[in-house]
Order: structure tokens, then C-alpha cells, then sequence
């Protein structure tokens, strides 16, 4: 099948799932549980498991032989939860998460894979997934989702992934995103250097107060950040990944620590936060060329470390500014130590040129 | 919610979400433990490969 169809398939299938899995915990743990800290724990035992099990599943997945569908497999897991009661909220979650984390591995295992170099392939899959959780937020909390809706459309997906996405067909050594990172470092300099702004990124966004949190004002940073993320990988395919990630990181600092105020800018801060994500996950391919599922299951489990953070409410609110402009100015330092300025699309065009010349 | 009820009482009849919290810290050590294990196995490897192809590399230029 072409790629075209599967990146399409994954990147809608990658909406659902976070949506539902996100409709599920908002809707039955505010039904259910007693206190805001169960609900609070609940959402954390699900973050954790779901992203803690990627690594595993993604060692999983690289050492498989016979590469199955992981993405419709998830999707069958999490239209499994979709159909337990309210009551067995606590039941659901283990269906939805383990559904989840395949999904996810499978999906950006895939789609780094077969990116051949370009980020904007790998970020219009990772772009959904917080628009997706965001709306299913807003729909629990509105109630205006049928019950039978979700596993439908997700059983919809889970066949749609079956036969859209290449499964078998893995390439055994992923060589393409080598060139955007700099090469003195070792290979697991560059995974550690990888991890870093992930992680950071993760952390600030964890910390920064979250005021746009009631009704439908919750998809509009939602938004922006599924765009900045999409940016972030047509930039760096444009640019190179050196300087998109150093000017997505300088403006996220300069508007979530001096303008704050202002919340329309605050929001495209976070927008600009959220890009430099998709040119770590697929840098982290570079450390790990063959093992494409590993390096995205560390990469999320990064993303895990810095939100664990935010549930606690450790630091006060009146450092936070000062803690998140810290933390983005490392980022951007490892960024710009890490990254080149190789750009995929003039590098392309530029081979394409020369043919022609040639051809002439 | 009840079986976590069940399990979770004996330790912390008074707020269940604290004992939550604590499993969910200990779930993470232990992914993130789990996870440099793999890592660290995966650059052994791929460093005694390396060794390897290197040392075939000089015996087959000794040989030339």
C-alpha cells in the first residue's frame, strides 16, 4: 500500500485512540471516583502504564520476526475498554493502556521507518494525539458522545490500520535522520541528548498553570500544539533541525515566561514548545537505527518522566516562570549542540536537479 | 473501584489516591530501571560488534 494512506490512517487512528482513551478516564473517573486526587491517580496510573510499557513493547516489536499489526490490535484494546460499564473504571484502564501503548509504538515505529528522512511524515502522526486527549476531555465532560459511537469508529480504525499500514516490510537499518544529528557524538550520546529536550519540553508543559481548562477554551493550546508539532516537523525538513528547534525553543521562552499575561500569545507559546518534539523522536532513530520501536517507546517514556512533575504541584507558583525559562535555555543549549543543519527537502531537490542536469 | 478498595485499605483506610501515588512511583522506577537495563544491553552489543568487525577488518588487511 502506499505510504501516503498509512501515514493518513495512523495519524487519524492516533486522534481516536487518545480521544477515547481520554473520554474514558475524564468520563468514568469523574463519575466514579470519590475525591479529585482518585481522579488525579487515575489519570497517573494510566500515563504511566501506558507509556511505561512502550520500551517493552517496542523491544517487543524489534525482535518479532513477523511483524504483526500493532496499531489495529491497540485499536481493538482500547474499543475493548470503550465497552466495559462506568463502574469498572479501574478495569478499563488496564485494556486502554496497554491498547494505547501498542498503538502508539506500532504507529511511530512505522512512520519513522519509513519517513526516509523526513520529519514532517514521523510529526503528522505524533501531531494528533494532544488534540485528540483534549477533545475527549471536552466531550466527557459535555457527555455528547453516544456509547457505541467510539468502538465502532475505533473497530473502523483497527481494520482501516490492518490493511493501510506495512507491516513486514521494515527496513533493517533506519540511516535517514544520521545526517540531522551531529556526528562526533557516539550513538548513545545522541539518545541522551534526545531525551533531554523531550523531556524538558514534557516538564515545562507539566508545570506552566493550566487556566484554559474549562470547556471548549481546552482545545484552542490543544491545537496549537498539534500544529506547533506539525510545524516543528516541516520546518525542520525546510530549515534543518538546528534551526527550527533553536527558534521554536527562543520563542516558547520569550512567550511562556515574559508574556504570560497575554493569553493568546501564552497559547502559541505552547504551540512553539510542542515542535522541537517531532525532531527528537525522529533524532532518537538515529541512536537506535535498528531498533525503530525501542527508540520511540524511550522517547515516550521521557515525555513520562517529565509530566510525573506536574502531578505533585512541588514547586510554587511564583518560581515557576523562572524554573521553566531555566529549563527552556538547557533545551535550546542541547539542541543547538546536538542537532545540524542538514535539510531534507533542498538536499532532495537538490539531488533531483542534478539528475536533470545530467539527463539534459 | 471497589477491589482497588479492598486492596488498598488494610495500608491507607483514610485517603486510597496517596497509595495510588506511591504504586505509581515505584511503577515508574521500575519501567525506568527495566528500560536502561535494555538500553545498556543494546550498546553492549552493538559495541562488541563493532570490536568485532574491526578486528576482522585489520586481519584482513594483515592478510593483504
Amino acid at each position: 500500500m502506499p505510504r501516503k494512506e498509512a501515514v493518513i490512517t495512523e495519524t487519524i487512528a492516533h486522534l481516536v485512540i487518545d480521544l477515547a482513551c481520554f473520554f474514558l478516564l475524564a468520563g468514568n473517573f469523574t463519575k466514579t471516583a470519590q475525591t479529585t486526587l482518585l481522579v488525579g491517580a487515575g489519570f497517573m496510573i494510566f500515563l504511566i502504564l501506558s507509556y511505561g510499557l512502550r520500551p517493552f513493547l517496542g523491544v517487543l516489536l524489534d525482535e518479532m520476526p513477523l511483524q504483526l499489526h500493532p496499531q489495529a490490535v491497540g485499536c481493538l484494546l482500547v474499543a475493548l475498554a470503550c465497552l466495559l460499564p462506568p463502574a469498572a473504571a479501574w478495569i478499563a484502564l488496564f485494556p486502554a493502556a496497554v491498547g494505547s501503548a501498542l498503538f502508539h509504538v506500532g504507529a511511530l515505529g512505522e512512520s519513522v521507518s519509513f519517513a526516509r528522512g523526513f520529519f514532517s511524515r514521523n510529526a503528522a502522526v505524533i501531531s494528533t494525539g494532544i488534540f485528540g486527549g483534549a477533545l475527549g476531555i471536552f466531550l466527557a465532560r459535555q457527555g455528547s458522545l453516544s456509547g457505541w459511537m467510539l468502538p465502532l469508529l475505533l473497530l473502523a480504525l483497527a481494520l482501516a490500520c490492518f490493511f493501510f499500514t506495512e507491516a513486514r516490510k521494515y527496513p533493517k537499518k533506519i540511516r535517514s535522520f544520521r545526517n540531522s544529528v551531529v556526528r562526533i557524538f557516539p550513538d548513545w550520546a545522541v539518545l541522551g541528548l534526545t531525551l533531554i529536550p523531550l523531556f524538558l519540553i514534557s516538564l515545562v508543559g507539566s508545570l506552566l498553570p493550566a487556566d484554559w481548562t474549562e470547556g471548549p477554551k481546552i482545545l484552542i493550546p490543544a491545537a496549537l500544539c498539534m500544529v506547533g508539532r506539525m510545524a516543528g516537523g516541516v520546518g525542520a525538513d525546510r530549515f534543518g533541525p538546528k534551526k527550527t528547534a533553536a527558534v521554536a525553543f527562543g520563542i516558547a521562552l520569550l512567550l511562556l515566561t515574559v508574556f504570560t499575561h497575554v493569553p493568546w500569545l501564552y497559547c502559541i507559546g505552547l504551540g512553539a514548545l510542542c515542535a522541537p518534539a517531532s525532531i527528537c523522536f525522529g533524532t532518537a532513530t538515529a541512536a537506535l537505527p535498528e531498533r525503530p520501536h525501542l527508540a520511540m517507546g524511550t522517547a515516550s517514556l521521557a515525555i513520562l518522566l517529565g509530566t510525573i512533575p506536574g502531578f505533585f504541584r512541588i514547586v510554587p507558583t511564583t518560581s515557576i516562570r523562572f524554573l521553566c525559562a531555566g529549563l527552556l535555555t538547557v533545551a535550546l543549549a542541547v539542541s543547538l549542540c546536538l542537532y545540524t543543519d542538514h535539510c531534507r527537502f533542498f538536499h532532495l531537490r537538490k539531488r533531483l536537479s542534478q539528475r536533470k542536469g545530467e539527463t539534459r | 473501584m471497589k477491589l482497588l478498595d479492598v486492596i488498598v485499605s488494610p495500608f491507607l483506610p483514610e485517603d486510597s489516591a496517596l497509595v495510588i501515588f506511591v504504586i505509581g512511583m515505584v511503577l515508574t522506577a521500575l519501567v525506568c530501571g527495566g528500560t536502561a537495563f535494555l538500553l545498556i544491553q543494546h550498546f553492549i552489543k552493538e559495541r562488541k560488534r563493532a570490536e568485532k568487525r574491526q578486528e576482522k577488518r585489520v586481519s584482513s588487511e594483515n592478510e593483504e
